[in-house]
């Protein structure tokens, strides 16, 4: 086990490599001038101005030279300065990856508490008017776009009750309760609409292992519907929905942009948006290192928990 | 005030500078001065004695009751890109720069949005020996914030040199709006004398320059390097917190020099972009202001009863630029053509939904300094007819095909891109419309690698100058299009130095008259710019240039 999971970290460290190429490869691919975009509506600047500013940022030196620098810095634990207000990268990650980190962790565990027992029970009741209404709901939320139900969740309220939820997030050491408020609702119309997913997964694989011999096997023993539904058909199940939870807690990690912006919470999705936004390389390409760095260790975790759900996996 | 006057030598000033500068003087007569400012007392007072606070001028003539204390809480729509509110002229950091930090003079502050009168702040009076020599002497015990490193200590003349010279250093983004600056001088403690290279009318509005022409805190700078970390001095409120993506907050300065003002205890800015979340914002109070398109406007008012709308011509112009070095947009014939093709009226209606005007080549912001609209109208009506003869005599009968470049997201001018192209098919002229990034877009403007373009970004500035020369003098640092003239040269060149007001409003009249019929760009109709504000907001005056809105005076009247 030890050796497998020695293995897949030592894994990481070429496609983290790979990675870092591509992103600061492809970010100085794409048209534009960084200095230009950093400096949005500054007047009267000459292009000589502009070329020094270009140069104190080290943007005139050779390619190899700024990916060096930058892998550099890397390696001793410095991602380097914004180009915009020369912000220090690594302590603004730290400050905005719990917001991120929270949101993706809420969602999950929402998304889980819904699409599982939902999933396994629409499958139990297959045909019943609550598996109908089950597969509606799952469809409803897969249809409808996350960015419209935030939409409607400040405005509808505002309409009914003149009151909204906040704008902007509370920091969790000012207000815990309302910090709470303020990140349960972009994280539950995730997890809502991620729970779709998981739930008609959840459905259909335990649709299929009801029909397994050992299940009718279990119900030959006198064992009750519930019994045999928790212990031996829903662990069994259980596999493939773990990995769509994995791409799913990737997703929610890196894909969060339209909760924090329209909810204003300071994550790392919103981050990124503005570096992209500003080419604010430093930024963009520690936060798409990062992203890869998790969706690998979600991915690596995800295997590990296989061989724990199916005694029968063995990892190594 | 009789001593006062006599120092600020109003004639004298009036008649060496002229211009923006005979506002100044004028104003100063009443704008400066301790001891009128109104008294705070208590947790009401009076209305503001005329002319004490800049803010509080002409905002009210009848006798109020104003309620001080409470949090008033605006949007704003990103991030600061420094808290440095020297290194930068974006918006989201100069509205933190009005509200921590003094000017030596500013543009008053009142419900007018065409009044763009100058009048002392720090300064307690001013004097213009020659045309290129300006002395101010500031009010006496101005004390900075009592915070380390200044510690509540008084401002000085130092200060005031060491802010314009590190404007004006090399590396400043901001260092050619200080060019005219030959040398600063600090005489004693409240003295200062700024020499020039040569006359230029227009200084005072550098020095009242809304976006960066802070007094700071040399201390600040030379312990830390810059000012993100402690950023105040003198001003209104005093800085408290900034969370990136979240929201800053200032605290109201309780010794600052302006009696009785600012008026609420707190100022907090939260970041929000999303025209939804502004408008639940709005409606649940959690925002007292927020910008309103009509669109938006219309959903407000079903949410609140009673809300104010405040609406201000735009002090930024919106041009069609054509590159006049290539062909067939270098000739003269050509430009005409396009514009007599555009229906600006059409423009107007759909594009900003009635809501603002067309403009020339000074936006009208600036009031008297833009021309009248009625010549504008009459320079803009179209006329596919006289289009055509004049692509015909350029040779182009049979019409030709160019490229407009906008900006990807820019919503207004991708709406107007769409109409021209439609309005340019009627006489031949096939465009294709470029949405380019913001960032690529740029360069290929600034590199003259464009046929005609839409780009944001032209000055907000309420100089007229900054509005003239940055974009038709040939080394205009906006005039991307090449254009060169030598009767307009000369003409920029005139006004710079002309301090007789009247002649120098005759000469960039002149300016814009010659630029209409040279059309190095067709100029698009501006909005205006609309806020919406709660009913228990009194006295918030969102500016023609946002740099200068007002919360030192604002109140809550709930």
């Amino acid at each position: 086990m030890s050796r497998y999971v020695g293995r897949r970290i030592a894994l990481f460290v070429p496609t983290m490599l790979v990675v870092s190429l591509l992103t600061f490869g492809l970010l100085r691919a794409i048209p534009g001038d960084a200095v230009l975009a950093q400096l949005e509506d500054s007047p009267r600047l000459s292009r000589q101005e502009i070329e020094e500013l270009r140069a104190e940022l080290g943007l005139n030196d050779p390619l190899w030279a700024q990916y060096a620098r930058w892998v550099g810095g890397i390696l001793i634990g410095d991602f380097g300065r914004s180009f915009g207000g020369g912000l220090e990268i690594t302590s603004e990650f730290k400050r905005r990856l719990p917001y991120t980190a929270e949101l993706a962790v809420l969602a999950l565990v929402i998304s889980i508490v819904i699409g599982v027992p939902f999933g396994a029970a629409s499958a139990f009741v297959r045909g019943s008017p609550l598996d109908y209404l089950l597969r509606l709901f799952a469809v409803f939320w897969l249809a409808v776009p996350n960015f419209w139900i935030a939409t409607m969740a400040l405005i509808l309220p505002v309409v009914w009750f003149g009151w909204s939820p906040n704008i902007v997030a509370t920091k969790l050491t000012e207000a815990p309760a309302q910090h709470l408020v303020d990140m349960l609702i972009p994280g539950a119309i995730m997890g809502i609409s991620s729970s779709a997913v998981s739930l008609r997964m959840t459905r259909s694989q335990v649709l299929e292992v009801l029909r397994q011999d050992y299940i009718r096997t279990a119900y030959a023993k006198g064992l009750g519907s519930l019994t045999v539904l928790r212990r031996h058909a829903l662990r069994n199940a259980l596999i493939p929905v773990v990995t769509i939870w994995g791409t799913q807690a990737s997703g929610l990690l890196s894909g969060s942009v339209l909760m924090e912006t329209i909810f204003g919470i300071p994550g790392l999705g919103q981050w990124t948006v503005e570096s992209i936004r500003l080419r604010d390389y430093p930024v963009t390409q520690a936060l798409v290192l990062f992203f890869a760095f998790a969706t690998m260790a979600v991915n690596l975790l995800v295997d590990l928990s296989y061989s724990w759900l199916d005694p029968r996996i063995r990892v190594g | 005030m009789s001593g006062l006057r006599s120092r600020f030598g109003r004639r004298r000033f009036i008649r060496a500078t002229g211009g923006t500068a005979m506002a100044l003087g004028a104003a100063a007569l009443v704008g400066c001065g301790g001891g009128e400012e109104p008294a705070a007392t208590g947790r009401k007072d009076a209305p503001a004695a005329p002319g004490a606070p800049a803010a509080a001028a002409t905002a009210t003539p009848q006798a109020r009751a104003i309620r001080r204390g409470g949090e008033l809480v605006l949007p704003q729509a990103g991030n600061p890109p420094t808290l440095d509110v020297q290194l930068s002229t974006a918006a989201n950091t100069t509205n933190l720069g009005r509200m921590l930090y003094d000017q030596v003079l500013a543009y008053v502050l009142n419900a007018d949005p065409a009044d763009l009168t100058i009048e002392p702040s720090l300064a307690a009076s001013a004097e213009v020996p020659d045309a290129a020599t300006y002395r101010f002497v500031l009010r006496p015990g101005v004390k900075m914030h009592n915070r380390p490193p200044m510690n509540g200590r008084v401002v000085t003349a130092r200060d005031v040199k060491f802010s314009f010279d590190r404007l004006r250093a090399k590396g400043s983004p901001v260092a050619g709006v200080y060019d005219p600056i030959a040398s600063i001088d600090v005489v004693d403690e409240r003295t200062v004398i700024f020499r020039l290279n040569t006359g230029y009318a227009p200084f005072p509005s550098v020095v009242a320059e809304p976006q960066t022409s802070f007094v700071v805190v040399p201390e600040v700078v030379e312990q830390d390097g810059d000012m993100t970390k402690r950023p105040g001095a003198s001003g209104p409120f005093v800085f408290d917190a900034y969370e990136a993506g979240v929201r800053y907050r200032v605290n109201r300065n309780p010794n600052y020099f302006r009696e009785g003002y600012p008026r609420v205890d707190r100022v907090t800015r939260i970041i929000q972009n999303d025209a939804s979340a502004l408008i639940a914002a709005f409606a649940s109070k959690q925002v007292h202001v927020t910008g309103a398109d009509p669109v938006v406007l219309e959903q407000l008012q079903r949410l609140v009863s009673n809300l104010k709308v405040a609406e201000q011509p735009s002090a930024t112009s919106s041009a069609w630029v054509f590159n006049t070095r290539v062909a067939p947009l270098s000739d003269v014939r050509v430009r005409r053509a396009l514009a007599k093709a555009i229906d600006q009226q059409r423009l107007l209606d759909v594009v900003l939904k009635k809501t603002g005007s067309l403009s020339g080549p000074v936006p009208p912001g600036l009031g008297k300094w833009a021309l009248p609209s009625a010549e504008v109208r009459a320079a803009y009506s179209q006329d596919l007819a006289q289009a055509k003869q004049l692509l015909a005599a350029a040779g182009l009968s049979g019409g030709f095909s160019t490229s407009i470049i906008v900006y990807s997201g820019q919503t207004t001018y991708s709406q107007h891109a769409e109409l021209v192209q439609q309005d340019l098919a009627a006489v031949g002229v096939r465009v294709k419309i470029d949405l380019q990034d913001q960032a690529l877009g740029r360069k290929n403007l600034i590199d003259g690698n464009f046929e005609t373009g839409m780009p944001t970004g032209k000055t907000t500035a309420l100089e007229v100058d900054l509005h003239l020369r940055d974009n038709y003098a040939a080394k205009g640092s906006r005039n991307w299009g090449g254009f060169s003239d030598a009767q307009v040269e000369q003409w920029i060149a005139q006004q710079l130095v002309e301090t007789n007001e009247g002649k120098r409003l005759e000469l960039t009249k002149q300016i814009q008259r010659r630029v209409l019929e040279l059309m190095p760009e067709v100029f698009l109709p501006v909005s205006s710019s609309r806020s919406a504000i709660r009913p228990e907001v009194e006295d918030y005056w969102p500016s023609v240039n946002s740099d200068r809105a007002s919360e030192v005076a604002t109140w809550l009247n709930a």
